[in-house]
């Protein structure tokens, strides 16, 4: 668990407060996982592609990202309305 | 006189009205204990007058106006920090719906005695949510007066002068300028509302503007007046009331106005500015009025968008240039 941004060592939080909600038992998405699981709605190993995939997609995101030139100043106004299609 | 930043100036002017009248308290997000604000502005009154008068509260920005309305209406004196102006959103039907109304609805019988801090701006890259200037809104509605300091001289005299008001007081603030340093006064002083101030004397031609913009504006007179362009630089110190008569002086004087604020355009500030001048001082103008603000956009969070989106020096001179 951490603060509100990197600039926030969250030190104001006792340790074993943000432990107990990181949990096996307490993680949200452990337990919705969980749920699911029960319900027959995904399989374990589902659930095991949907956090790899997803854990593909982020880095993939940082790095196209981090690859990527700044945009052009005058993107500035673009996409404040949508478009009619 | 002692140098300190605005940040400071600010701190001290709340600390003597605490210290004057115990009615003055304190509540907002992380203002107290161990911490001070976002921006620090609180640090260290907690630690000075307890946590009954320098109060923590949740994110709750609707529970902290309304709570800071019922106190005013109470007996009590608050002075409500709204850590982030864009989040003043969340607040709005107790600012504007309630606070700003009820000294009218109730037909006099009862004032709200409210301060409500927050701050404004961009130029830090932290987008949308954190970044916007939303002044005009409160400017636009009645009941409530609005202080936008931009100085540290000046921060100091209207804290003071907006916490013995009767009415609520929208406090606005800036990012950029809580760094400022200036000299200010030792003994004690207030700033009456509806005072401007003009920060520089000039014949060419007239800046209005607001916040970090009256920074860049006395920068920008400096360089012109190089090229032989005299500008003269008004810093309204309150929106409202609003002094009127210093500017329409001014504009008189110089016949040239530029109104600069890092407001979107549309229904900003300077809009209001425009009208009143071009109402009250037509015949002295002689070119149109210029404004320079951001486009109508939300605040671009990529630095090379935010600085298109912020006027910079740069227009500023050409918005002077293009009408001398």
């Amino acid at each position: 668990m951490k603060g509100h941004s990197r600039f926030d060592p969250a030190k104001y939080r006792p340790q074993e407060e943000a432990d107990y909600w990181l949990s096996e038992e307490k993680d949200a998405v452990n337990i919705i996982q969980k749920i699911a699981i029960e319900h027959g709605a995904i399989t374990e190993k589902d659930a095991e592609k949907i956090r790899t995939n997803l854990q593909k997609d982020v880095d993939k995101a940082g790095e196209f990202a981090k690859k990527s030139d700044f945009p052009e100043p005058e993107e500035t106004l673009d996409d404040v309305y949508a478009e009619a299609i | 006189m002692t140098e300190m930043v605005y940040r400071e100036a600010l701190k001290a002017g709340i600390r003597e009205e605490m210290l004057r009248d115990e009615r003055v308290f304190l509540l907002g997000e992380d203002i107290g204990l161990n911490w001070g604000g976002a921006f620090k502005v609180t640090k260290g009154l907690a630690e000075e007058f307890g946590a009954e008068r320098v109060r923590d509260t949740p994110i709750s920005e609707n529970t902290i106006a309304g709570a800071a309305v019922g106190a005013a209406i109470t007996g009590m004196v608050p002075v409500a920090e709204i850590m982030f102006g864009d989040l003043i959103t969340l607040a709005m039907d107790q600012v504007c719906n309630q606070a700003a109304k009820m000294h009218y609805m109730f037909g006099g019988q009862t004032s709200v005695p409210l301060v409500l801090r927050t701050v404004f701006g961009g130029g830090k890259n932290i987008a949308s949510h954190h970044s916007q200037s939303l002044e005009a809104w409160f400017m636009h509605t009645p009941g409530l007066k609005v202080a936008v300091p931009a100085f540290a001289s000046d921060v100091k005299g209207l804290i003071k002068t907006a916490i013995r008001d009767p009415n609520p007081v929208l406090f606005a603030e800036h990012k950029l300028v809580y760094d400022k340093k200036e000299e200010v006064p030792d003994d004690e002083y207030l700033i009456p509302f509806g005072e401007a101030k003009v920060r520089r004397e000039g014949a060419d031609v007239t800046i209005w503007g607001t916040f970090i913009m009256l920074h860049k504006a006395l920068e920008v007179a400096e360089e012109l007046q190089k090229e032989g362009i005299s500008v003269e630089v008004i810093d309204p110190r309150t929106l409202v009331p609003l002094d009127k008569k210093t500017l329409i002086d001014s504009v008189k004087k110089t016949g040239r106005l530029v109104l600069v604020t890092e407001e979107t355009k549309t229904g900003a500030t300077t809009a209001e500015i425009a009208a009143i001048v071009q109402e009250e001082a037509f015949d002295w103008l002689d070119a149109p009025i210029k404004r320079v603000n951001a486009p109508d956009t939300p605040v671009p969070f990529s630095p090379p968008l935010e600085n298109y989106f912020i006027p910079d020096n740069k227009r500023i001179a050409q918005a002077v240039r293009d009408i001398v």
